[in-house]
C-alpha cells in the first residue's frame, strides 16, 4: 500500500506520508466480573500535500485505510489543493532525534492487564465495605508510526501506553462516584497501589462533604486540578493563537503580574504519555524555556505556523515542566483557604482566561484544620488569579506535566 | 465476511459489524483555507459473548479477524437471548448532494458565508468558519439480522472572536442535520453575532439563586447531562447512578416530559440501528414527572430489569459499546416565551451553553454558558453577564420547572465523551423552561 500511495504522489513537489498502526487489547471489569475483553488493531495511511506558488502555499490532506485505492484518493487530494491556500510554508527536512525510551515490552501482554486489574482489586480491598470497586477499564498499546516525506525526512517511533480508568463508589452519606484516570507509557510507572489510596479516601470523606463557604477565597491546586491549570498559557504560547492575533502573550512581555512563573516544553522528558522525539511532521523535538520569571520567551509553533510567523519551529507544546517554587508544600498551608483536587471539568477559556467550575474533591482549611467539601462553584480569571501565584517546592509528575504539586493562588470567588 | 462468519457461528451469539467512516470539512478563517478530509476508519468487528463475557476484535484487515483464535472462547454465551428475524435498510437521502457540488462551489459557499457573517460586526477580530459533511455506512450481520445503513450528515460550524479596547470575548454557533448541502440553508447567525459584540460589555453575574429561563440550547444541554446521562443503563449494575433507585418515582415537576430517540427525523444523532444491531426507537425517560425508563446497551440490558433500547453506541468500531444517548430532549409545553419572561419579576435568561458535566451517581451538575439576559420587571433589559455556570442537585432544578414553552428546538452540534473518553456525536434540545437555578 506505502509504494503505490508514493507512486501516486510522486509528481507533487511536496509530500507527507505517515503510517500509523496501532494494536490494542483491552480488559473491562464491570461489578467485579470480567464484561469484556477487546482485541484491536489497525493501520492507516495520512498523507499532506503541499504546493508553493508566490506567497501561497495550497494545502491537500489525505487518508487511506484497508479498502481504500489510493490512486483515487490521492487524486481527489489533489484536485482539491488549488482551492485551499494559506501563507507560505514548508515541510521540515530531514533532522537528527535525539533517543528516548517510549517502549515498554509489557505491552500488549494481556498478563499486564490482568496485573493491573488485581492491583485495583487489592488495593481497594484494604478499605473494607466503605467503598465499592464500581468498574475498572484497563488498556495497553503499541502505536508505531512511520513518517517521511519528498525533502528526504525520515523518521519512526514505536511506542507504548498503558492506561487505567477506575470508578469507586460511596454509597454512604451523601452518595459519589469518583473516577480515576492514570496513563503511563511504562507499566511499572502504574502505580495503583500508591495513587488509589488517595481517591478512595476521597470518596469515603465526599460522604459527609459539605458545600464550600461562600466569598472570595485563596485556593490551592492539587492533584488532577494541576492537569489543566496552565492550558492557558500552553494555548496563548502556542503557534496558532500568535497566528490567529488571539494570543494574549507578547514576546519578552510579562504574561501575569508575578515574576515566579517559568514553564518549559518537555517533549523529550521519559514518561509522559504525549514524550516525543518528533512532531506530526517529523520536525525535532527540543525542550525549551516558554515563560520564564514570568515573561513570555518563545512561541511554541510547529512548522507550519512557524513558517507562517517566520519565526524558528520549535512544535507544540505537548508536555510541561514548571518550575518548582522555594516553599515546602506544607507552608502553602497557612490561613483560610480552599483546598481543590478535582473539578467536573476544570478548562479556562484560552482567549479570556476565565474560568468557572463546580469543585467535585476539595477541602475548607481555616489554621490547620481541614473539612472536606464538595459542590459550589469557583469563578475567576487566570490572569487576576495568578498575581500572587505562590508555588511549593515539593513536585509531582503527572500524564504530561511536572512541576509543583501545590499552586497557591489568590482571588477566587467560591458561590 | 463468508468466511468470518463461518468461524464465528460456533457462538451461541455473535455479529459482525462492518463500518466505514468519511467525510470532509473545509475550514476558512482570517487568513486561510483548509480542506481536511475527516480520519477515515474503516473496518471489520467481530463480537461474540463467550461464557458470559462479551469478547470483540476490531481491525482495518479482515485476516486478522479470520486468523485470530476465536477457538479458546467459551461457545456457550450464559445469556439467553431472543432475536427476532430482521432485514432493512436505511439510505438517507441528500436533496442536494455533498460531493456532487464541485468542490470549487463548496469553497465558494463556504467563503460566501464567511464573508456575510464577518459583514455583522466590525469587532470581529478572526472568525473561522468550517462547512462539515460526515457519511457512516455500517452493515450488521447476526444469526438473524442483515441491516444496512448509509447516513450522511452535513453542518455548517462558526466560531467568532471579537476585540475592543483590549477585551476578548467569543461566540459560536452553526446546524447540523443528516443530509446534504440542503443541511446549510438553515444557518442563522446575526442575532448570535449581536450577542457576541454585547458579550465585550458583559460583566459577571452577582451569584445566587435566581428564576431563570433556559434557552432551549440550554435546555438541551440540560436534558443530556441531567437525566440523559443518569439513565446510561450500564452504569446501574456498577453501582455508578442514583436513578437506579428512582425508576417509577418522581423526579421532576409534572411539566416534564424526556426522550432520547435514535429515530428523530433527519437529527443529527439518528439511526436505524444501533451500533450492536438494536433497530431505533424513542425511549420516554421521564413521564410528567416521574422517572420510567433507562438508556441501555447488550450488556447493560443483560444485567439489568430493563427494557433494552437502541443505545449501544461506540465512538468507532475501534471502541467498546456503550449506553450512549442519542438526541436528547425536553417535550413541548403550552406557555409563550413572552408570558414566561413577563412572569419574571428579577431574573435571567440563560444563553448559549458551552460545557456541561454530568453526576450521575450524585445528581449534582454543571452547566457552563456564555451569557445569560438579564430580566427585570417582566423584560429583557438589555444588560448581559458572560460567561456563566449553573450548578446544583438536579431533581431540585427538575422540581423547579414551572413553565414550559410550546415549541422544541434541536441543537445538532453537539458531541458527548463517556468520562473522559469516547466521544460521539449526538444532539439535544427542548422548549424553552422556567425553573430556579443556582448561577454564578
Amino acid at each position: 500500500m506505502k509504494k503505490r500511495i508514493i507512486e501516486a504522489i510522486s509528481d507533487i513537489s511536496q509530500w507527507q506520508l505517515t503510517k500509523k498502526s496501532v494494536s490494542r487489547i483491552e480488559r473491562y471489569i464491570s461489578a467485579g466480573r470480567v464484561e469484556q475483553q477487546r482485541y484491536v488493531n489497525y493501520t492507516i495511511f495520512e498523507g499532506l500535500l503541499l504546493k508553493n506558488e508566490n506567497d501561497k502555499t495550497h494545502q491537500a490532506n489525505f487518508y487511506v485505510s484497508a479498502d481504500d485505492d489510493p490512486v483515487a484518493v490521492v487524486k481527489e487530494a489533489t484536485n482539491n489543493l488549488e482551492y485551499s491556500s494559506s501563507p507560505r510554508w514548508s515541510l521540515p527536512e530531514r533532522c537528527l532525534y535525539k533517543t528516548v525510551k517510549l517502549l515498554d515490552s509489557e505491552a500488549l501482554r494481556y498478563e499486564s492487564l490482568e496485573k493491573m486489574s488485581l492491583d485495583t482489586r487489592k488495593t481497594l480491598e484494604r478499605f473494607g465495605n466503605c467503598l465499592k470497586y464500581a468498574s475498572g477499564e484497563f488498556f495497553s498499546s503499541v502505536v508505531s508510526v512511520e513518517i517521511e516525506n519528498s525533502l528526504g525526512l525520515n523518521a519512526s517511533k514505536k511506542y507504548s501506553n498503558f492506561s487505567a480508568y477506575i470508578n469507586i463508589v460511596n454509597e454512604k452519606g451523601r452518595s459519589s462516584d469518583i473516577e480515576l484516570v492514570i496513563k503511563k507509557p511504562f507499566l511499572e510507572d502504574m502505580h495503583m497501589d500508591l495513587v488509589l489510596p488517595d481517591y478512595a479516601v476521597f470518596a469515603i470523606e465526599s460522604a459527609d462533604a459539605a458545600s464550600p463557604p461562600e466569598g472570595t477565597f485563596d485556593v490551592l491546586f492539587m492533584g488532577e486540578a494541576l492537569d489543566t491549570l496552565f492550558d492557558y498559557f500552553v494555548a496563548n504560547a502556542g503557534g496558532k493563537s500568535a497566528f490567529e492575533k488571539w494570543s494574549n502573550f507578547k514576546l519578552e512581555q510579562p504574561v501575569v503580574e508575578t515574576d515566579n512563573l517559568t514553564i518549559h516544553s518537555v517533549p523529550l522528558e521519559k514518561g509522559f504519555v504525549k514524550t516525543s522525539p518528533f512532531d506530526e511532521n517529523g520536525l525535532a523535538l527540543k525542550n525549551y524555556i516558554i515563560i520564564e520569571n514570568g515573561i513570555f520567551k518563545r512561541i511554541a509553533a510547529s512548522k507550519r505556523y512557524a513558517d507562517f510567523l517566520s519565526i524558528e519551529p520549535i512544535g507544540d507544546i505537548r508536555c510541561i515542566k514548571v518550575e518548582p517554587g522555594k516553599q515546602s508544600l506544607g507552608s502553602l498551608y497557612s490561613g483560610r483557604f480552599l483546598q481543590l483536587l478535582r473539578f467536573s471539568t476544570f478548562e479556562p477559556n484560552p482567549i479570556t482566561g476565565e474560568f468557572s467550575s463546580e469543585i467535585r474533591t476539595g477541602y475548607f482549611v481555616d489554621n490547620g484544620k481541614s473539612y472536606p467539601i464538595r459542590g459550589g462553584t469557583i469563578t475567576g480569571k487566570i490572569s487576576e488569579c495568578f498575581k500572587n501565584a505562590e508555588f511549593s517546592s515539593d513536585i509531582t509528575k503527572r500524564s504530561n506535566y511536572i512541576g509543583p504539586k501545590g499552586v497557591r493562588v489568590s482571588g477566587i470567588k467560591v458561590s | 465476511m463468508k468466511m468470518l462468519m463461518n468461524r464465528l457461528s460456533r457462538f451461541e451469539n455473535w455479529y459482525i459489524l462492518q463500518e466505514r467512516r468519511i467525510g470532509e470539512s473545509i475550514v476558512k478563517s482570517n487568513n486561510q483555507i483548509d480542506i481536511v478530509p475527516s480520519r477515515t476508519v474503516s473496518g471489520t468487528l467481530g463480537s461474540v459473548i463467550a461464557g458470559g463475557r462479551i469478547v470483540e476484535v476490531a481491525s482495518s484487515d479482515k485476516a486478522f479477524l479470520e486468523n485470530f483464535d476465536w477457538e479458546r472462547f467459551d461457545k456457550k454465551s450464559g445469556y439467553k437471548i431472543d432475536e427476532q428475524d430482521a432485514e432493512f435498510e436505511l439510505e438517507i437521502a441528500e436533496q442536494k448532494s455533498y460531493y456532487e457540488m464541485p468542490v470549487k462551489e463548496r469553497v465558494e459557499l463556504i467563503n460566501d458565508v464567511w464573508h456575510k457573517i464577518n459583514s455583522q460586526s466590525k469587532k470581529i477580530a478572526f472568525l473561522k468558519v468550517a462547512l462539515t459533511h460526515n457519511r457512516l455506512v455500517q452493515q450488521f450481520v447476526s444469526a438473524k439480522k442483515r441491516l444496512r445503513q448509509d447516513i450522511p450528515r452535513t453542518g455548517i460550524i462558526f466560531s467568532a472572536i471579537f476585540y475592543d479596547k483590549g477585551k476578548q470575548k467569543m461566540i459560536f454557533g452553526g446546524v447540523e442535520a443528516q443530509g446534504g448541502i440542503e443541511v446549510t440553508e438553515k444557518l442563522e447567525y446575526a442575532n448570535r453575532i449581536a450577542d457576541g459584540e454585547r458579550l465585550l460589555e458583559a460583566t459577571r453575574v452577582e451569584p445566587g439563586s435566581y428564576e431563570a429561563i433556559f434557552t432551549p440550547e440550554f435546555s438541551g444541554i440540560f436534558a443530556h447531562e441531567a437525566f440523559g446521562h443518569g439513565t446510561e443503563a450500564d452504569l446501574f449494575e456498577k453501582g455508578r447512578s442514583m436513578a437506579t433507585n428512582y425508576l417509577g418515582k418522581k423526579v421532576a415537576s409534572e411539566l416534564v416530559n424526556l426522550y432520547d430517540s435514535p429515530s428523530l427525523s433527519n437529527a443529527a444523532a439518528s439511526f436505524l440501528f444501533d451500533d450492536e444491531g438494536m433497530i431505533a426507537s424513542a425511549t420516554k425517560i421521564i413521564d410528567n414527572g416521574i422517572l420510567v425508563d433507562a438508556l441501555s446497551n447488550l450488556d447493560g440490558w443483560l444485567h439489568n430489569d430493563i427494557k433494552r433500547t437502541a443505545n449501544g453506541r461506540r465512538e468507532n468500531l475501534f471502541h467498546k459499546a456503550y449506553s450512549r444517548m442519542t438526541n436528547t430532549y425536553f417535550e413541548k409545553g403550552e406557555s409563550k416565551l413572552t408570558d414566561m419572561i413577563s412572569s419574571i419579576e428579577k431574573g435571567l435568561m440563560l444563553c448559549y451553553p458551552t460545557n456541561g458535566m454530568e453526576d450521575p451517581k450524585g445528581w449534582g451538575i454543571q452547566l457552563e454558558g456564555l451569557a445569560a439576559k438579564e430580566i427585570k420587571g417582566g423584560r429583557l433589559t438589555g444588560r448581559i453577564f458572560s460567561p456563566v455556570i449553573v450548578s446544583g442537585f438536579v431533581p431540585d432544578l427538575l422540581k423547579s420547572v414551572s413553565m414550559v414553552s410550546d415549541k422544541v428546538e434541536i441543537d445538532g452540534l453537539g458531541y458527548c465523551g463517556k468520562g473522559k473518553k469516547e466521544i460521539v456525536k449526538v444532539t439535544d434540545g427542548g422548549p424553552y423552561l422556567k425553573l430556579i437555578a443556582s448561577v454564578a
